[in-house]
């Protein structure tokens, strides 16, 4: 009899019922121990204990509008994410007024100061079209280094093992930031909504956010606080 | 734990959900949001974010239960909704970055942690599941506990159903890393429970407490 140990994928797929019977009919003992121990494990799994619910989720719920009902502009969403929108429009809005007035402003070579410093004041006059925020997240995304949007899920593990520096709270919230605003762009994309005064300003938001998080990972505001600057 | 599987929608609830109406999608949460939160929570490893998907899921379900045919398959469709909200932020690149995945998982040189000393620091099965990697957590969730198939769960990633498979095993590796390690912790605190034992009772015969010699008169010569 083949004494050879079964690796786990074999051992998992005759678990499932899913391996070929020839080599099922070679379960030996030990076999049949690990057998055991993975179907104690899923059964484990299967028994975890509830995750609470808080009650502010049915919150939202509760106030969404319902469906043919929304008017020219959808407060739905803003109703969905409204402390991950408030936030990260007065946290990047915060960051665009220390780059603003913060005085000169050290910008890594080949892009000008007001290039960085005059993009929030000119979302803020609006009029921007959305191919040009497009093109300046896609812009934004690319300098921050190895970070690919839409990434498939691969190159995303691929780029956890790079040897970057853990992010800092500030980078935290902004990426966090970046995911609710991701969230709403894909849904909208999903739902197949058009609202071009909508889409424009989340991918404004997203252009601040990234600008933000450029600025951060530069050091810019950490050395405008060191500057003893203020508002 | 409450689990899609065990949930049976009432007809009138799944026939109120479908034609909007607010009381039936109250009722619909009520049975639907735990199992919901428990894939999402589990997948995601955040609580805001799974609270995020249980919110998304519902207002789905809100705006689109006219676009449902069958009373009997909201329980399916509220599950494929969820999923898809939760893998949606795991590709997520902001994600990513943000949660600094698989800091257990995977040194500088790539290669996986094979020693036993982040086995320590998690003495839950929960905590377990939590150093497995976004990926390899999701499928052992998706496979284990949600009963979706490799094929099922590869074109919800974007993969093959090798990936699903070889996901699993990885994941598998590291539980049963866990596993033997808690069984033998355990016989180590029994070996020292029973140590105890043995050294109390010589100490109760060595102060004469001993009940056997007290009972009884003593055997005549």
């Amino acid at each position: 009899m083949d004494k050879t140990p079964l690796p786990i994928s074999d051992l998992l797929a005759l678990r499932d019922g899913e391996l070929h019977e020839a080599k099922a009919s070679a379960v030996d003992p030990q076999v049949r121990a690990q057998l055991t121990r993975l179907h104690e494990l899923r059964g484990e799994l299967q028994a975890l204990p509830d995750v609470p619910i808080s009650d502010a989720a049915w919150q939202k719920i509760a106030t969404a509008p319902e469906h043919g009902r929304r008017g020219g502009g959808p407060p739905g969403h803003w109703l969905r994410y409204p402390l991950a929108t408030a936030a990260s429009v007065f946290f990047a809005s915060l960051l665009g007024i220390y780059l603003v007035f913060g005085g000169q402003v050290p910008v890594e070579s080949g892009v000008a100061p007001a290039s960085v410093v005059n993009t929030a004041p000119q979302l803020q006059a609006g009029g921007l079209q959305l191919a040009g925020l497009m093109n300046r997240s896609r812009e934004l995304e690319l300098r921050l280094r190895g970070v690919q949007p839409l990434a498939p899920a691969s190159d995303v593990v691929v780029a956890s093992t790079e040897a970057v520096a853990a992010p800092s709270s500030v980078e935290r919230q902004l990426m966090g930031r970046l995911t609710d605003v991701d969230a709403q762009i894909a849904r909208m994309f999903e739902s197949g909504i058009q609202d071009p005064q909508l889409r424009e300003r989340l991918w404004g938001q997203r252009v601040i956010l990234l600008e933000s998080l450029v600025a951060v990972r530069g050091g810019q505001v950490s050395d405008l606080f060191e500057d003893g600057r203020s508002m | 734990m409450a689990g899609f599987a065990d949930i049976r929608l009432p007809d009138a609830v799944a026939q109120g959900v479908i034609d909007g109406e607010r009381s039936a999608l109250a009722d619909a949460y009520g049975l639907l949001a735990q199992a919901v939160m428990n894939l999402a929570a589990r997948i995601l490893q955040d609580r805001a974010q799974a609270e995020e998907v249980v919110q998304d899921t519902f207002i789905d379900l809100l705006e689109k239960s006219a676009q449902i045919n069958n009373t009997q398959s909201i329980v399916a469709w509220v599950r494929k909704v969820a999923v898809n909200h939760c893998l949606m932020r795991l590709r997520s690149p902001w994600h990513a970055r943000r949660t600094d995945v698989d800091a257990h998982e995977v040194h500088n040189d790539g290669q996986l942690d094979h020693s036993m000393q982040w086995v320590e620091q998690v003495p839950t099965l929960e905590q377990a599941l939590g150093t497995l990697s976004e990926e390899a957590r999701a499928v052992v969730w998706l496979h284990d506990v949600e009963g979706y198939t490799h094929k099922e769960i590869g074109a919800l990633m974007g993969k093959t159903t090798s990936f699903s498979k070889s996901q699993l095993a990885r994941a598998y590796e590291r539980l049963l890393q866990w596993q033997q390690h808690m069984e033998a912790a355990q016989q180590v605190v029994v070996k020292r429970a029973d140590g105890l034992q043995v050294e109390q009772q010589s100490q109760d015969k060595t102060h004469g407490q001993n009940t056997v010699t007290d009972i009884g008169p003593a055997c005549p010569s």
